[in-house]
This record gives structure tokens, sequence and C-alpha cells, in this order.
């Protein structure tokens, strides 16, 4: 085998070994972009029942459980998420407009649909939606 | 270093935000095991972890309350750390201690 055989045999391999690793990454970052996807529909899920509980006549101490369990679930999606791929977002602010105000309290006021408090939680609820969707 | 688990500590099923809204509340955790930390000068580790699921009224209470109590924010970063796996959970407590 001359040099040159030899070297074009090395190129031709390590070419195919890039070509080979770009596409197993790019497959990945599918799978996580379509696994984004998905997570919005957790965010559906607890905006419906955030309003649902914000809107009942009274307290419903089962639901709160279950609302702060859903939380918890997408914090630890998005967080798996933002490990794979770039995206901005901080499940904070949708917590914190769902529990941090007529929530698990012996003053619980049943709220109007436009209130701001229901308001509040749709926007956050929209904004985790567009960061997953336009995570890359 | 000393640290203080909620699950451990506390309890797995932090409640709201006052003893008057249901058991493991916000005001108890703050009462029983953060305002006595401030008594000395060690630092203390506060882990999330375990939690099934915590509301901001708890935090906000547990934490932006102590502000309201008279400890100084210099000293609560001076003697407090936060150790979560949740990035959330930790920004939102020191931006409810910064708005306190």
């Amino acid at each position: 085998m001359t040099w040159q055989l030899f070297f074009t045999l090395l190129l031709t391999i390590i070419g195919w070994c890039v070509v080979h690793l770009l596409s197993v990454q790019r497959d990945k970052k599918k799978e996580w972009r379509e696994f984004a996807r998905e997570t919005t529909h957790i965010v559906d899920e607890i905006e419906k029942e955030a309003i649902r509980y914000h809107t009942s006549d009274q307290r419903d101490e089962e639901l709160e459980w279950n609302l702060k369990s859903y939380i918890d679930v997408l914090d630890t999606q998005i967080q798996l998420v933002k490990k794979h791929l770039n995206m901005k977002c901080d499940t904070s602010y949708l917590r914190a407009s769902i529990t941090l105000d007529n929530f698990q309290t012996c003053d619980f006021t049943k709220q109007k649909r436009d209130s701001h408090l229901i308001q509040g939680i749709s926007w956050n609820a929209l904004q985790i939606k567009e960061n997953l969707f336009n995570a890359e | 270093m000393k640290t203080i688990s909620i699950a451990k500590d506390f309890s797995v099923y932090p409640g709201g935000r006052t003893p008057e809204d249901g058991p493991h509340s916000g005001r108890e955790f703050r009462e029983q095991l953060l305002i006595p930390i401030f008594d000395g000068n060690e630092r203390v580790v506060i882990n999330f972890d375990g939690v099934r699921g915590y509301g901001s009224s708890f935090l906000e209470e547990a934490f932006g309350g102590l502000v309201r109590c008279g400890i100084a924010k210099e000293k609560i970063w001076g003697q407090l750390d936060f150790c979560s796996s949740k990035d959330s959970i930790i920004s939102e407590v020191k931006r409810y201690i910064n708005e306190a």
C-alpha cells in the first residue's frame, strides 16, 4: 500500500466518523426538541387545572397537592430539556402565579375568569410554552 | 457546614403560608428552623430536595418573612446557602428575599 492510498483511506474513515457523529448529534437534538414540545402538554394541563382551582367555589386541598406535584414534574422535565437544548426558561414565575396568592389559604376566594390572577397564570404558561417550542 | 433538609427536618409535605392555612406552614418553618440560625454566625445549607412540591406562598413566607422579621438581607446572604436539584426553587427563594 502506497502512502497516498493509506492517506486517502485515513481521510475517508475520519470523514465518515465526523459525518456519523454529527448525524447522531442531530438525531439526539431532534429527540430532545420532540421531548420539549411534548412537555408543553404538561403546561397546558397545569394551566387548565390551576384555572379550575382558582375559579372553584371552594378551596380544593387535593387539587392543591396535585398542582404542586404537576409543577414539580414540569420543573424536572424543563431541567432535562435545558441540559440538552438552548432554552431560557424559569418555572418559578408560573409556580408563583399559581401558588403565591389565593393558594393553600383559609382565605380562599373564587376568582373571575378575567381576573389579574387568572390572566397571570395564562401569561406565564404561554411564556413557558413559547420557550419550549423555540428550544434549539 | 450544617445542613437543614426541609424534607427530613421539617416535612415532605410543606403547606401554605400560616398555621391557619394548614399544617407545615412557611411561618412554622421560619420560626422553628430558620430564625434560630441567626442566633449564631454559622453558615447553614438549606436543602430543598425530597419534598412533594413547594407552593410559592410557603417559600415567600419562610424566606421573604425573614426580612420582614428584621433580619438584614446581608446577614441572610452571609449565613444561608441553598441547595436544590431544581434551579427554579433557588431563583424563586432569592427573589423573595431580595424583594421583601
